[in-house]
This record gives structure tokens, C-alpha cells and sequence, in this order.
């Protein structure tokens, strides 16, 4: 019996050890000041990164560290902000571990750069220049009225615009785009992927893909330039003009239909191939659809 | 755009400055550009993704040409068991295709071989579901460029498809550096 | 940089996409192709009467822009210093041909006050007729009378860009105005 006394100690101690183990994740908290319109810069190869805009010249910086990772550098200089996560012995965070949770709170007009490898990525409020980038973790994003520039390799794109004019440049492999309520100038690439995109009003559009089906919905400005090319997908584009526009209509092997009675005519005597040129309007802009063997649908309102 | 040309003149500046060629010539004039970076402005802070240094772009025109022989070696190399190539093996383009001249290039085949060589790894190192997504856009980029080579060995001087093929080896060029820059992503932090 | 408004004037743009071109974006070159290609045409066409030999000097033009680039000056206009490299491409495709005329000095007196003028025709003629008039003439009076009555250069300005004196230029125009006037029949001011 003594013998127990004198272990149990011991034995609560290496229960009481064993409990804090089992929950393997710890928490981190830092702020550093930073100046409202500098550039921050944020890269996790795990878990998943949220950047949320603030009013303070500050950067927040809150997260949920599993086990994965060794320490979260947060340093600034001048006035460029760097958050990084740190994985131990060069894991790449894809086989398990806890899942680290992060959370970037930023100056609204900061210029932001963030990366991420398999964790998907949000962004809201950031006014200033985005530039986001992920392999495989999906971007869900608020566009602000600055250039804003996103690409995945194989996660998903949803973009969401206020209408604001800005210069965009989209792409992934083989996820799909979804962007809305976007305006001012695009352009937006996959290979097998979806690309969806609404803009409104568009001063330029140049959408392309391999496979993937292509949509457009959106008002073009006077004079605007569109282009929406594929090799096998689809390509639906719905584009009131305010001064017309030039067009050029080719597929392959795939019907072009339209919506203002224009005939589609054949694209060579002796080879397959519909065309479809004309103006609508006072023609001032330009619009080019071109695919090997998808469906054109063109309509002008 | 082309202001609609009045039949009778009476002054030589009324004739049309402006005539626009039978055919769209960007694609032959694109396909002679120095490959594009994968960046908009780069200058004044734009929102430009980081310029490819000029090896890595150079490579990556060179496997983008490559795509084909990628997948047979990865067939072969040291990827995780189960994952099955889907790109078959095809040395030689079908009769009646249309071969770039970028095969033949003595730069390219030495290039070629070093970017095979490190794409593999970069493959391998990428998470296995968005390995196979990539697998999958790589299938389709090949596909879409065996489909307008056929077509292009039957009607040569058809422009909308000596365009899409264009576009599609530089989407293959794209895809390559991407997945070669997300390789490096996930190593040294 | 942020666009402030999206409808800029066309002069920010351009020299938005000249700065994005220089830095490697080919799609912003291509955006500068589809602007000029028309004038860059037109020019060709008039100076070579032949589409096909029009297109190929359009592409060397717009690859050679392209390598140029760094060299162009914001503070003059793309269209013409195009035009400049357009006139050097065609003249050198002309002098590597074997149908080119051997340049000759005009044997003609230069009246200095029937050289300057809007080139104005007594009565109004169909383009078509004068097309092919201006099509017919000689190589050096047709290259002096395009890039100056139609193109608006200036004497020197085409002189320069013709590789020849500002007399020979002139003598050119008035070797052109003459050959004009009698084959279309018609009084040219």
C-alpha cells in the first residue's frame, strides 16, 4: 500500500502529461505596428490563412498552431510586414497533424501578398493591392478598387467585386473561376477548369481556357476590347455594349448562335468551320470568340 | 477601327489610312515573341506575380513542348505507388500532324532533359489530390494540341487553329512553370 | 498603380500597355497590335501592292517593335515610330527582292510651290481609280506620296524615313503629283 502512495504521485503526473500531449496545438497572438500602406506579406505551407482589413496601423496577427509548426515569424521593416509559418524538419503540412489556424488583420489600403500551399486562403476588406497565391487550397477573396491578382493551381477561385475599376488577372490549372460583381479590366485563365465572370462595366476582357466551359456577363464600355478563346469549351457571353462592337465569331466544329439574327456562315468552301463577323451598334469595341469544337452563344443585351 | 471610306475623293487624305490584313497575324507574330512572362505590369508596385527568372522561363518553354515525354518518365520515376500516369507515351506525332519546330531545336532537347529531370520532383512534391488534378489539365492540354495538330495537318493555313495551338503550347508553358514554382513553394520553410 | 477611373483617355492606356509590353507582357503587346495593326497594314499595303508580301512585312514590323521596345520613347507617337520600322522592313524586303526597281533620282525640275498642298483634286475622283493610280507609280514617288500626301509626314519626316535627301523626297512628290495628273486626268492642287 505505501508502495502506491509513493507512486501515485508518479502516475498522476505522467496522466496529467499525457492529457496536454494529446491536445497538441497552441495558440499565438502578436501585433506589430505597421505602416497603412505598406506592403504585408503572408505565407503558411498549412492549415488555412484568413486576411481581414482593420482601420489600425497595425498588423494582428492570431492563430492555432498545430503540431506541425515549429513558430510563426512575424517581423516588420520599414514598411514591409512579414507573417510566416514555420514547419518543422521541412514537412510540407499535407499528412495530418493538427490543423493550424491563421489570422492575418491587416491595413485596409496595405499592399498584400500572401501564399499558401495546401490551405485554402480568404481575404476581405483589403483595398490596396492583392496578390494571393495558393497550389491547392481554394482563394475566396474580396476584390478592392486595386489591381488584384489570384492563381491556384488546382483549388478554386471565387472573387467577389463591389464594382469597383480595377485591373484583374486571374488564372488556374484546373480549378474552376468564379467571379462576380467584378469591373474595369480582366483577364482569366484555366486550363480545365470553369471560368465564370461577371464584370460590370468591363473596359477589357481576355478570358481563356483549354477545356473548361467560358461565361460572361457583363456591360462593356465604349470601345472595349473582348476576348474569349478555348479549344474545347463552350464560350457563353452575354455583353451589352454602350457603343457596339465589332465582331468575330469562329468555331471549328461547334454551332455559333446569337441573339440578333446574325447567320453563321462557313468558314472555308472545301474545309468544317463556321464563322460569324459583323458590327452591332456603332461598332466601336471589339469582341473576338474563338473554339476548335465548343458552342458559341452570343448575345448583345 | 476603320473609318468607312467615302467612294468619290477629292483629297488624298480622305483615302483609308487604316486597312485591316485578310487574317488575323497576331498568332504567327505571338509565336515569335520571347515567351511572356506569367505577370502584368511590373513596375510602380502593379499587381504583377513575381517575373519567372529567365532559366526557369526557358525551361518552361522547354517542357512545355516536352509535356508528352514528362508524363512517360513519370510513368517510370519514383512517384508514390498507385498513382498511374495518365499521360501515355508518344514519341512521334500522328501522320498529318503538324510538328514544331521547337522539337527539333538542339536548345530545346538539352533543356528538355534537365526540366524532365526536375519536374517529376516538383510533381511529387505537390499534394497528392492536386497532383492528379494537375495530371488531368496536363491530359487535357495534350489532347487539345494532338486535336489541332491533326486538324492543322489537314488544313495548314486554317489561322483560328494554328491560334489555338499557340495559346495552348503557351497554356502548357503556364501550367509547367506553375507547377514548377509550386514545387519549390512547399521546400525550405 | 491603381486605375483611378476605367475609362482613361486612349493616350494613359497606351502608354499603360507600351509599359506592361516592355516589361514582357505579351498580352499588352497584343492589345497595341490590335490598335495599329489596321495603319501598319495600310502602310505596307500601299508601299508593296501585294497583301501577302503586306502581311509578312506587318508581322516583321510588329516582332521587331517587340524587340525594340526599350528603345521607343513615350514622348513621341507609337503609331508612327511603327510606321518608321514599317518603312525600314518593307525597303529592306524590297532590296533583297529581284523585282525591285533600281532607284533612280527623278530627272525633273522641283517646283518648290507645287510641293507643299493638300493634294486636293480638281474634281472628285472614285477612290478605286485613284487607288490604282497611286498603285501604279513608280516605287520612289509612290513611297513619298503615301507616307506624306496620305500618312501626313512631314517632308523630312518621310525623307528620314526613306533613307533619302529632303530634295529627293520632293522630287519624288512632284514626279508623283505629275504622273497622277495624267493618268487620272484630273487638275491637282
Amino acid at each position: 500500500m505505501r508502495i502506491v502512495y509513493q507512486l501515485l504521485p508518479a502516475a498522476v503526473a505522467l496522466l496529467a502529461s499525457t492529457w496536454v500531449c494529446g491536445d497538441t496545438s497552441t495558440s499565438f497572438e502578436r501585433e506589430v505596428a505597421a505602416d497603412p500602406k505598406g506592403i504585408v506579406e503572408v505565407t503558411s505551407t498549412t492549415g488555412t490563412v484568413d486576411i481581414t482589413a482593420w482601420d489600425r496601423a497595425a498588423v494582428g496577427v492570431k492563430a492555432q498552431l498545430g503540431s506541425e509548426v515549429d513558430h510563426v515569424e512575424v517581423t516588420s521593416s520599414g514598411n514591409h510586414t512579414v507573417v510566416r509559418v514555420q514547419l518543422k524538419h521541412h514537412t510540407m503540412g499535407f499528412d495530418g497533424g493538427e490543423e493550424t489556424h491563421l489570422r492575418v488583420q491587416v491595413p485596409k489600403e496595405s499592399e498584400v501578398d500572401a501564399s499558401t500551399v495546401s490551405a485554402n486562403l480568404t481575404s476581405s476588406g483589403v483595398q490596396g493591392i492583392q496578390r494571393l497565391k495558393s497550389v491547392s487550397g481554394d482563394i475566396t477573396a474580396e476584390m478592392g478598387p486595386s489591381d488584384f491578382d489570384a492563381k491556384s493551381v488546382s483549388g478554386t477561385l471565387k472573387l467577389h467585386g463591389h464594382g469597383q475599376p480595377a485591373r484583374l488577372h486571374v488564372s488556374t490549372v484546373s480549378g474552376d473561376i468564379d467571379l462576380k460583381h467584378a469591373a474595369g479590366e480582366l483577364e482569366a485563365t484555366s486550363v480545365s477548369g470553369e471560368v465564370s465572370v461577371e464584370v460590370n462595366p468591363a473596359r477589357a476582357a481576355r478570358l481563356r481556357s483549354t477545356s473548361g466551359d467560358i461565361t460572361f456577363d457583363g456591360r462593356l464600355l465604349r470601345g472595349a476590347d473582348f476576348d474569349a478563346v478555348s479549344v474545347n469549351g463552350d464560350l457563353k457571353v452575354r455583353a451589352p455594349s454602350e457603343d457596339g462592337f465589332q465582331y468575330e465569331v469562329q468555331s471549328l466544329s461547334g454551332d455559333i448562335r446569337d441573339c440578333f439574327n446574325a447567320k453563321a456562315e462557313r468558314s472555308s468552301e472545301y474545309g468544317p468551320g463556321e464563322k460569324l463577323n459583323g458590327t452591332r451598334g456603332a461598332g466601336g469595341g471589339h469582341m473576338r470568340l474563338k473554339t476548335m469544337s465548343g458552342e458559341i452563344d452570343l448575345c448583345d443585351h | 477601327m476603320t473609318e468607312p471610306t467615302p467612294k468619290r475623293v477629292t483629297t488624298l487624305r480622305e483615302l483609308s489610312q487604316d486597312t485591316e490584313p485578310e487574317r488575323d497575324l497576331w498568332p504567327q507574330i505571338e509565336a515569335q515573341l520571347a515567351p511572356a512572362r506569367p505577370s502584368l505590369a511590373a513596375s510602380n508596385g502593379g499587381a504583377a506575380r513575381r517575373a519567372v527568372p529567365p532559366s526557369l522561363r526557358w525551361l518552361a518553354l522547354a517542357a512545355g513542348i516536352g509535356c508528352v515525354a514528362v508524363g512517360v518518365w513519370i510513368g517510370r520515376s519514383a512517384l508514390p505507388g498507385g498513382v498511374q500516369p495518365p499521360i501515355a507515351a508518344a514519341t512521334r506525332p500522328a501522320a498529318g500532324t503538324v510538328q514544331t519546330a521547337w522539337v527539333t531545336d538542339p536548345r530545346y532537347r538539352r533543356d528538355h532533359d534537365a526540366l524532365v529531370q526536375s519536374l517529376g520532383a516538383q510533381l511529387a512534391s505537390l499534394p497528392p489530390a492536386s497532383r492528379e488534378k494537375v495530371m488531368k489539365s496536363l491530359t487535357a492540354i495534350r489532347t487539345a494540341k494532338q486535336e489541332l495538330e491533326e486538324a492543322l495537318g489537314k488544313d495548314p493555313s486554317n489561322a483560328l487553329l494554328q491560334e489555338l495551338l499557340v495559346n495552348t503550347y503557351q497554356d502548357e508553358m503556364r501550367v509547367l512553370t506553375d507547377v514548377h514554382e509550386a514545387g519549390d513553394a512547399g521546400k525550405g520553410i | 498603380m491603381t486605375l483611378a477611373q476605367v475609362e482613361g483617355s486612349a493616350i494613359d492606356w497606351e502608354g499603360a500597355l507600351i509599359e506592361r509590353a516592355r516589361a514582357g507582357d505579351s498580352r499588352a503587346f497584343e492589345r497595341l497590335y490590335r490598335e495599329h495593326v489596321g495603319r501598319v497594314y495600310g502602310l505596307c499595303l500601299r508601299m508593296t501592292r501585294e497583301p501577302a508580301l503586306a502581311e509578312d512585312c506587318t508581322q516583321e514590323t510588329f516582332i521587331n517593335a517587340w524587340r525594340a521596345l526599350a528603345q521607343f520613347e513615350t514622348r513621341s507617337a507609337l503609331s508612327t515610330w511603327l510606321h518608321r520600322i514599317a518603312v525600314n522592313v518593307t525597303l529592306a524586303k524590297r532590296r533583297k527582292s529581284s523585282r525591285h526597281e533600281a532607284f533612280a533620282e527623278p530627272n525633273v525640275e522641283v517646283e518648290e510651290e507645287g510641293i507643299e498642298g493638300g493634294w486636293t483634286l480638281e474634281t472628285p475622283v472614285e477612290v478605286e481609280e485613284i487607288e490604282a493610280a497611286i498603285g501604279s507609280l513608280p516605287e520612289g514617288a509612290r513611297d513619298a506620296l503615301v507616307l506624306h500626301a496620305l500618312y501626313g509626314y512631314s517632308h523630312t519626316e518621310a525623307a528620314q524615313m526613306l533613307g533619302v535627301a529632303e530634295g529627293t523626297c520632293k522630287a519624288q512628290l512632284h514626279r508623283a503629283r505629275k504622273l497622277l495628273r495624267e493618268r487620272l486626268n484630273v487638275e491637282i492642287a
